[in-house]
């Protein structure tokens, strides 16, 4: 690992203007994505600005029916936050998918959005949610979706003098969801293919990573199921169907993209089934 | 069971103290003031002629102290056939082959100069796949293979890529076949992969400029690693030194020689410092040595009653760009190649093969995993082709008293119950019972697969063990048989005071070996350990004894026959009530008037198996000292929608004679059984061009906690071996062995897909689901 | 050496007050093998990947080859080597060693820290629950059978003990 310079800023501002200052900077959030990147020498940083002393960037909030979740709040805090657990499971679900747990208890929600991987695994359940990216100056904000903060494989919307504050789910009450998480062994490795599907009233909304550049909407197959409160399976593989061909994986060390289709195929049928009260049943 | 006071207890082991608590020193752990940090450069491409070294730049660098290639270090090595240079000489052969190295102040700065080496190569052909090597005009990984030295019990072929074929004949195979009902032919294949010890590969060394080496290093074998050293780098036995820490974790991945001579190599240009180099796990991967892929070609002919008649198998192992200990691979795989069978008409032949992947070498198994794998799935398939069970095909196909094996022994009571093995594990997995109802994407299945395997060592393997008294007549007990995790600490602790009669707390294995001042010993590898040295601890026990005895005779005016010692005292057989208490005696027995006859007792016990070479032209002699059987079995759970394997149920059932410690057996078994399963499901080396693409964690998984089996049990089976120290037999490798067949077989039971290559991955599993689907609808 | 490249840092190592300099690059596992002799927690990988370099941080475990020393200004740290009583050993080394937990030893003191950290927030873990909070550090001798086992029987004596 190449050596560099090391501040631990104590304000927002402070923090920002240091990564506008210096082109090489990067922002370290639980450094579990950068510091293998350093150590592979994949990257070399002139400066990390660690930005664990900003205490605002943590924590999990419900204000007015809007859940807030602070970026550096920590995976293993998502996880196990009683508030989540009880309205978004499936969000602490994935939370418990993500590495190992000495990882999260380092790693944070931020910098897995940030590091943008296909296979980040708040990925699927945050633009399931529509969740919104709060971006911060370090004076103003400004809001994007998480489908469009996350913009290819390790790419994502921040301009040089931002940073990523947190996140915004705007009523989070109401969703039935579920997640679900492909992998070569059961926990400890990363996505072959995650999958997050979402039932609010009869609106549904079917996310998946792994399966293209960035997690990905499927929308035609979301709008075939809106309305529809109790789909049938014949309707549910059909909207299966559609996910496995929209998607768009390719062939890696992970698995083929055949496998991954037929494993969209049958995970999407079977979680919405799970979602919806008499549909899916075999 | 006898009545034994430290044999068959789960006593504790002594180090696990000293690793629990973290004191435990391991290779990364040892330093010394003013040490150096070697790295090494290695090749990007896996066949390759090397055109330019150039260093210049490197040395320059501030802190770099020494910098070395072939040109500096034009040494070669090998255990049985001496085909690989410390560095790439002419031409790199796999990727990750060592190139240069270079030792500097810190890790930093040796990192730093390894960037300045500019090395120029011009690609050549690879070697990528088993099939391509044995073509006709393949271009040879080593062209001058003739040239290289050799043991003469290996045969290398001329003008190919063959470094060793072993071949096996038994009666008579064309007729056997003539006699047969029906006859099988198949073909399988399993991937290389590696071993994974938890601990990276790492040595420490130091070359006196008065000509003296000493080497610290995570190894399985301090004095073969000592003879290798010296045999590479042209010294006396007598100046080398091997001193070995704690191991963390082998399986054969540690035995031999490995990356220490790159240690060396940089310590002989440093002269006067330690040099320490210590892999990182990506090296660990790629740069020390793996178990080879293979592929399998078998026919079987049956008599209609279900009988093997006749079997053909040729076994062809991926032994990578150097022969390493593959040679001997390809030898105990060839004469155990029928497995656990008594088959009439055999014609074996195994052979090593050289391509551009990663080096082969000794893994747990041996061979034996590859050639289990051919084995146990066919007889899985004939099984259900002939309509029989396949547990009971196996139970009328098998060794008993009286069979002979592949080699022509002939199989005793005491050689070990290969048929209560497979009762054991069937009843276990209720064989044969009904499933209960589950949705229609959901398939169970039950599979066994049986196994066998006897030590694999050269016929002069031998072992030494010293017994030294202390004052208060206690005792050290000091042996080189490492300790790698398996427990000989423990079980030759028990033995040794099993002997002595003495409990066991009275008795310290002193086992971390030191070629200075520790018995000899050939190598830590092929589950040999406590059968071997633990008869050597015997013999030195009874050394001891005698040399107690001897002085007590004078002091008593009698004769040592008339004499017994316990862990208390020697003492007259006829009147117990006249003995001297240990104390007394094991430095020597002083008289009233001050004078004193004896010494300090030191006993040294030896032993050398009863081994023999065999026939060049038929496999057939004695190169098996004790054979260990064992059956493995499994109940699974298939999505047949999704190809994902659930194991529900692992039971391994082993005849492993007397159990020396139940814990630390278990210990084996249930590692074993977990890496086996691992082997099955999961792991594989993936090239692509000749070149790895998985050397990390990232994408080289391992079962972890959360993968385990929904039940695993171990079940030991207990017929003393004849010739182990209390009827002790070997287990460390077996566990391993049968588990990715008795898995696929579980696999078709439950699906009706037989999957012929290695690992059953949920994709793999599909694959073939929608292969027999596609089929059908074509049927249709 | 450039000003930013080294750093103070005060932070408590087994209840000790320590304060040293640090490159920024140095890991918090390399700090604390090589300035402090603390050898117990191993390099297995370098990457986050096998746990045997698992300390706690504040009470958490974390795998200590991906903390940056800087990180740990401040903080607290727990080593294998700082859970033993004075004149005995903790419940969970005790039942490592009793269980036949430990082969080759190497995974041991990553295994243990997990364990200890694991006990302290859940006293009474179900099987499951033990298998998911060790499923971070990787062992390749025993098949985790017995370290489950001797994790269940620490749990049970500790209980005793408070109880
Ligand atoms: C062993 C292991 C297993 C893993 N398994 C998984 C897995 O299963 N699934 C998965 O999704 N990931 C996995 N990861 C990757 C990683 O842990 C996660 O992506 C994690 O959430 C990253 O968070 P972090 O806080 O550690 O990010 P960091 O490494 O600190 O940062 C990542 C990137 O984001 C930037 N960044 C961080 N925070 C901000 C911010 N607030 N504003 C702007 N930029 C920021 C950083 O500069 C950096 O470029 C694994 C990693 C390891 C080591
Ligand atoms: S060394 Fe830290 S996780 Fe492997
Ligand atoms: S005991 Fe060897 S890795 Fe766990």
């Amino acid at each position: 690992m190449n050596n560099f310079n090391y501040e631990r800023p104590r304000s927002l501002r402070e923090a920002v203007s240091l990564r506008s200052r210096n082109a090489g900077a990067f922002y370290l959030a639980g450094g579990t994505d950068l510091i293998v990147q350093m150590r592979d020498d994949l990257l070399k940083p002139s400066l990390l600005i660690d930005l664990k002393a900003l205490k605002q960037l943590e924590g999990i909030d419900m204000k007015k029916d809007v859940l807030h979740i602070a970026a550096l709040t920590k995976v293993s805090a998502v996880e196990m936050d009683r508030t989540l657990l009880r309205t978004l499971p499936f969000l602490c679900d994935a939370a418990g998918f993500l590495g190992s747990p000495l990882t999260r208890n380092k790693a944070t929600i931020g910098g897995n959005i940030c590091n943008a991987s296909p296979a980040a695994e708040f990925g699927t359940p945050l633009i399931a949610l529509n969740a919104r990216a709060v971006i911060s100056d370090g004076e103003k904000t400004r809001v994007m979706a998480v489908e469009d903060f996350m913009t290819g494989v390790k790419k994502n919307a921040l301009k040089r003098g931002e940073l990523l504050s947190g996140f915004i789910i705007p009523d989070p009450k109401g969703h039935k969801g579920r997640f679900f998480k492909k992998s070569r062994i059961k926990l400890v490795d990363l996505a072959t293919v995650n999958i997050t599907v979402i039932k609010k009233g009869t609106e549904y909304r079917i996310a998946i990573g792994s399966c293209f550049i960035k997690p990905l909407r499927i929308r035609t197959a979301e709008e075939m199921l809106r309305g529809i409160k109790e789909p049938d399976a014949r309707l549910l593989g059909k909207a299966a169907r559609i996910c496995a061909e929209e998607i768009k994986p390719i062939d890696d060390l992970r698995g083929t993209a055949d496998f991954r289709r037929d494993i969209v195929f049958h995970y999407v049928k079977k979680l919405l089934g799970e979602l919806t009260a008499k549909g899916g049943q075999r | 069971m006898k009545n034994f006071k430290s044999i068959g207890k789960p006593s504790p082991r002594e180090d696990a103290y000293d690793k629990a608590t973290g004191n435990a020193k391991y290779i990364a752990d040892i330093d010394f003031p003013g040490m150096l940090y070697g790295k090494v450069l290695r090749s990007p491409h896996p066949h390759a002629v090397i055109k330019k070294i150039d260093t210049s730049k490197a040395e320059k660098l501030n802190g770099v102290v020494a910098v070395t290639h072939a040109a500096k270090c034009p040494y070669k090595m090998g255990l049985y056939l001496v085909d690989r240079p410390v560095f790439a000489t002419g031409k790199v052969r796999y990727m990750g082959e060592p190139v240069a190295a270079v030792a500097a102040v810190s890790e930093e700065i040796a990192e730093e100069a390894l960037k300045l080496v500019r090395v120029e190569y011009e690609e050549l052909p690879v070697v990528d796949n088993i099939e391509d090597a044995l073509r006709k005009k393949a271009p040879l990984v080593h062209p001058d293979l003739m040239n290289y030295e050799y043991l003469p019990i290996y045969y290398p072929k001329k003008d190919t890529n063959i470094f060793n074929h072993f071949k096996l004949r038994k009666g008579n195979i064309n007729k056997g076949f003539q006699k047969a009902y029906r006859v099988f032919e198949n073909e399988f294949y399993l991937p290389q992969i590696h071993h994974v010890p938890m601990e990276p590969h790492g040595a420490i060394a130091k070359w006196e400029r008065d000509g003296k080496l000493t080497v610290y290093s995570s190894c399985q074998s301090p004095f073969t690693l000592r003879n290798l050293i010296r045999y590479a780098f042209k010294l006396s036995h007598k100046d080398v030194r091997v001193i070995a820490p704690y191991v963390g974790g082998g399986f054969g991945g540690k035995a031999g020689i490995n990356m220490e001579p790159l240690a060396v190599a940089l310590a002989k240009e440093a002269k006067g410092k330690w040099v320490k180099l210590i892999f990182s796990r990506e090296e660990t991967f790629t740069g020390t040595v793996v178990r080879q892929a293979m592929k399998g070609k078998i026919k079987t002919g049956v008599s209609r009653k279900g009988r093997i008649v006749a079997e053909k198998i040729e076994l062809f192992f991926d032994g990578g760009a150097y022969a390493e200990y593959g040679t001997n691979v390809v030898r105990a795989a060839g004469y155990t190649i029928i497995g656990p069978y008594d088959i009439e008409n055999v014609q074996g032949d195994s052979y090593g093969v050289y391509t551009n992947h990663l080096v082969g070498g000794a893994f747990r198994g041996f061979g034996h995993g590859e050639l289990h794998w051919v084995v146990e799935s066919q007889m899985d398939i004939i099984a259900h082709a002939m309509k029989m069970d396949p547990a009971e095909f196996r139970r009328i196909n098998v060794l008993k008293p009286g069979s002979r094996n592949s080699m022509g022994q002939t199989i005793t009571e005491h050689t070990g119950n290969m048929t209560a093995c497979i009762d054991a594990v069937a009843e276990k997995l209720d064989w044969g019972k009904k499933r209960m109802k589950l949705p229609a994407h959901i398939k169970r299945g039950k599979g066994l697969a049986v196994l066998e395997k006897a030590p694999a060592m050269p016929a002069n393997a031998t072992s030494c063990a010293r017994v030294k008294f202390n004052e208060d007549a206690t005792v050290i007990v000091q042996f080189s048989g490492m300790e790698i995790g398996q427990g000989c600490i423990a079980a030759l602790s028990q033995i040794c005071a099993e002997r002595l009669k003495m409990d066991i707390t009275k008795v310290h294995a002193a086992g971390l070996p030191d070629t200075d001042f520790s018995p000899y010993e050939w190598q830590t590898v092929a589950s040999r350990i406590t059968w071997a040295v633990g008869n050597a601890v015997i013999n030195a026990v009874d050394d001891a004894h005698a040399k107690i005895k001897k002085v007590a005779a004078q002091v008593f005016g009698s004769v040592p026959e008339e004499l017994d010692v316990d862990g208390e005292k020697v003492f007259l057989k006829k009147d117990t009530k006249k003995f001297i208490p240990l104390p007394d005696i094991v430095l020597g027995y002083q008289y009233p008037d001050g004078h004193t006859i004896g010494g300090p007792v030191e006993g040294v016990g030896t032993f050398t198996p009863h081994l023999t070479n065999l026939d060049k032209n038929t496999g057939q002699g004695d190169a098996a000292a004790e054979w260990t059987f064992g059956c493995e079995g499994a109940e699974v759970e298939v999505n047949t929608e999704t190809g994902e394997l659930k194991v529900l149920d692992l039971i391994g059932a082993f005849d492993l004679g007397t159990v020396i410690n139940p814990l630390t057996a278990k210990g084996q078994i249930i590692g074993g059984m977990i890496q086996g399963l691992g082997s099955a499901v999961l792991e594989e080396l993936k090239y692509k061009d000749g070149k790895v693409r998985n050397a990390s964690f990232v994408d080289y998984k391992i079962l972890t906690a959360a993968d385990l089996p929904e039940k695993i049990t171990s079940i030991f089976i207990q017929t003393p071996d004849a010739k182990g120290p209390y009827g002790a037999r070997a287990v460390g490798e077996h566990p391993m062995i049968s588990v990715p067949a008795a898995i696929a077989n579980a696999v078709y039971d439950a699906v009706g897909v037989r999957i012929h290559s290695l690992p059953l991955t949920d994709e793999n599993i599909l694959r073939h689901l929608k292969a027999k689907k596609a089929d059908k609808g074509k049927k249709k | 050496m450039k000003k930013g490249f080294v750093h103070e840092i005060n932070f408590t190592v087994n209840g000790i007050k320590r304060a040293l300099s640090v490159h920024s690059n140095e890991t918090l596992l390399k700090v604390l093998r090589e300035h402090y002799g603390l050898t117990g927690a191993k390099e297995g990988c370098g990457g986050g990947e096998c746990g045997a370099c698992t300390v706690l941080l504040n009470g958490s475990p974390v795998n200590s080859c991906l903390v940056l020393a800087v990180e740990a200004d401040n903080a607290h740290i727990l080593t294998i080597e700082g859970i033993a009583a004075k004149d005995s050993i903790h419940p969970i080394q005790q039942a490592f060693i009793e269980y036949g937990a430990v082969q080759c030893g190497f995974c041991t003191p990553g295994m243990i820290m997990t364990a200890y950290a694991l006990l302290q927030k859940n006293p009474d873990p179900d099987e499951a629950q033990i298998k998911r909070a060790l499923s971070g550090n990787l062992c390749r001798c025993t098949g985790y059978v017995q370290i489950i086992e001797a994790v269940k029987a620490a749990a049970k004596r500790m209980k005793g003990k408070r109880g």
